[in-house]
């Protein structure tokens, strides 16, 4: 008996031996990675964490084993160019990041990388590549970012008076609101229109979305509240108007540049009675790249305080957006289109970064999403998306919203006026 | 893969034709865990399940304490993936992983006419069937964390290899019922050596399946009376 104890002890151990060691994972939030020695044990930390914790790996072609076979000895020559004394420009660093992160599928991703021995040249010490961004600019309908956008959007909500439009009411502002000791600020333009029959048209314009913390202030006496105020209005043209005399809506999320999830439960839960499945989210359930959790489905849920089934009642809801609809302003749209039959999109193939993220702290709950120093860039931070969502049955990120009836503003010399023509036209003849 | 195992299905049972040989059926329950890198998931443990195992078995007889056994099983290998963070301590993922395996083992045995003891040392292969997970996993709204619970078929992925082999050993006891009717209790491990996570060239992810399996089993030996 002894002997076979023993006979087997020994054969565990050889056969054990047998068995190969796994390579060594960091774990992607490790904050102590965010200091880095040389330029290769910082692409080497880069390249292991976004193998592990990047969400996109069942719809992004990029080769990341040749990606590691390519860069890391140009990294390594980099280390050894520092070692002979000459300093590394942001530049050279450029090149190499841009070539392994450029192509890559997600619409949210930014990727900040620290020169850890910079140039003097050089004014500071960050690379920063942005694929979507990139893809986006190449679209043959691109006219300008969110930034260089949105002023002259505003100057036409302002003007909307002047440029023929019957207007029945016109309320705007921007309100700062706090989430989470972050201060941010919101733009909002809620108009009346006045069709040539007399019907109304209640229409909203939103910077990004902030429905839920600004609704939340409502008579609270705070600017955010004041937002609210503008909100309610809309919402309330909506709810109060009489059937005869309301042709549509039109909420336009155009230079949306996104915000939180729980508008939903605003902007089509004001519109359905019960909880309606608008998506699905998985997120990295392990290290490998296809180990996904299962799909888990996301209910918008029924506005108690305001609504109106607008279905039942057939009233046309047109959701303007654009090629600067980001994040939660092309979901939005998508999402009404899965819950509501009388949705529709009308302008351009919105931006495609649609999947949800959370925020960098949140790293331990999700091992994947944005992850590094998002507070000060230091070593590295890469924003990028913590869910998959299967939107309409399928990953439309990189791809975006297609609206039912595309108006290019590119075609009409920049206006913004074609667009939400076609909205009230499409609800006057609905 | 297939025809590899219709080979080795077809060898095991070739020899019912020769008078040497026992069969049998046997069937029980396993305990299972995996041997895998945690890979700084934090707040991640893994843990055993119980599964089933059944299947038939052939013995060839070269002398009176050394016989070879091949069996052919249907073994569910189970695991457990749980999370502990508080947010979401709710969420955990049962694995429940069906293989069929082909252990082929040398069989010395010791002890009486009726009650003998038997020690087993051989290897296995097997092929990873189907896959079912069974749990609760999270979604998130801005503000909340909110749990489902799923039970499903889960699909492979290239990332997943459904071959696999390793050692097979243990311990058993028969008792002759009759001259030719046997029962038989095995204690068996399958120890894998081969991953069942394929990995990629600059970063190996090793994962190996071992099972403690605990059978009850009845043989017949076709020429008792030859052997006698």
């Amino acid at each position: 008996m002894k002997k076979t104890i023993i006979l087997t002890a020994v054969l565990a151990l050889l056969f054990g031996s047998c068995r190969k060691e796994s390579d060594y994972v960091p774990y992607i939030g490790e904050s102590h990675k965010l200091a880095y020695n040389t330029y290769e044990e910082q692409f080497t930390f880069l390249w292991k964490s976004i193998s592990t914790g990047y969400v996109f790996w069942d719809v992004d072609t990029t080769d990341w084993d040749a990606v590691y076979s390519r860069y890391l000895p140009q990294f390594q020559a980099l280390d050894q160019r520092y070692a002979k004394g000459d300093s590394v420009r942001n530049d050279d660093l450029y090149n190499l990041y841009h070539g392994i992160f450029g192509n890559m599928k997600d619409h949210h991703m930014s990727v900040y990388i620290q020169n850890i021995h910079p140039h003097p040249a050089d004014s500071d010490n960050i690379v920063t590549i942005r694929p979507g961004r990139e893809e986006v600019g190449q679209r043959d309908y691109f006219i300008e970012y969110n930034s260089s956008e949105r002023p002259a959007l505003l100057a036409f909500l302002n003007d909307i008076e002047s440029n023929g439009y019957t207007v029945l009411a016109h309320e705007s502002g921007s309100f700062v609101f706090r989430e989470e000791a972050i201060s941010s600020m919101v733009t909002y333009h809620y108009i009346l229109f006045q069709l040539s029959d007399g019907r109304r048209v209640p229409y909203l314009w939103q910077s990004m979305a902030a429905f839920t913390p600004i609704i939340r202030s409502l008579g609270d006496g705070t600017m955010a509240g004041d937002g609210a105020q503008l909100l309610d209005h809309w919402l309330r043209a909506i709810t109060d108007t009489p059937r005869d005399q309301l042709a549509g809506i039109i909420l336009d999320n155009r230079c949306n540049n996104g915000g939180f999830q729980d508008d939903l439960d605003y902007l089509i839960g004001s519109f359905i009675k019960q909880p309606v499945e608008v998506m699905q989210t998985r997120y990295k359930e392990g290290p490998g790249r296809l180990e996904y959790s299962q799909w888990v489905p996301y209910h918008v849920r029924p506005n108690k305080k305001y609504f109106r089934d607008i279905t039942a009642e057939r009233i046309p809801y047109v959701i303007l957006c654009d090629i600067n609809s980001i994040s939660m302003g092309e979901i939005e749209p998508m999402c009404a289109k899965a819950a509501l039959p009388t949705a529709y999109t009308i302008g351009e193939r919105t931006y495609g970064a649609n999947c949800p993220l959370q925020p960098y702290t949140d790293i331990n709950l999700n091992y994947g999403g944005p992850f590094g120093d998002g507070a000060n860039l230091r070593g590295h931070y890469i924003y990028t998306s913590t869910f998959e969502a299967l939107i309409g049955g399928r990953v439309t990120e990189g791809i975006g919203h297609t609206p039912d009836k595309i108006v290019l503003r590119k075609d009409h010399n920049g206006s913004f006026a074609p667009q939400l023509d076609a909205a009230l036209n499409y609800i006057a003849n609905y | 893969m297939k025809r590899i195992f219709i080979i080795l299905v077809l060898c095991s049972l070739q020899g019912l034709a020769f008078a040497q040989w026992d069969v049998g059926i046997h069937g029980g329950l396993n305990s299972t865990s995996i041997t895998r890198s945690h890979t700084d998931r934090i707040d991640e443990t893994y843990s055993s399940l119980c599964g089933y195992d059944f299947g038939i078995e052939g013995r060839y007889s070269v002398n009176t304490w050394l016989a070879v056994r091949a069996d052919l099983d249907i073994m569910q290998r189970s695991h457990r993936l749980q999370r502990h963070l508080n947010y979401i301590s709710p969420v955990y993922t049962d694995h429940r992983n069906t293989y069929l395996a082909l252990p082929v083992m040398a069989d010395f045995s010791f002890g009486g006419q009726r009650l003998r003891g038997h020690f087993l040392l051989g290897g296995f292969c097997g092929y990873w069937l189907g896959q079912r997970v069974k749990g609760t996993t999270y979604g998130m709204t801005d503000y909340d964390v909110y749990f489902i619970d799923f039970d499903k078929q889960r699909p492979f992925t290239r990332e997943e290899r459904r071959f696999d082999a390793g050692l097979a050993c243990g311990m058993a006891i028969s008792y002759g019922l009759t001259s030719c009717l046997a029962l038989h209790l095995d204690a068996l491990l399958f120890y894998d050596l081969v991953s069942h996570h394929v990995g990629y060239n600059h970063l190996q992810d090793y994962r190996y399946l071992n099972t403690g399996s605990f059978t009850l089993g009845i043989s017949y030996q076709f020429n008792k009376k030859e052997q006698q």
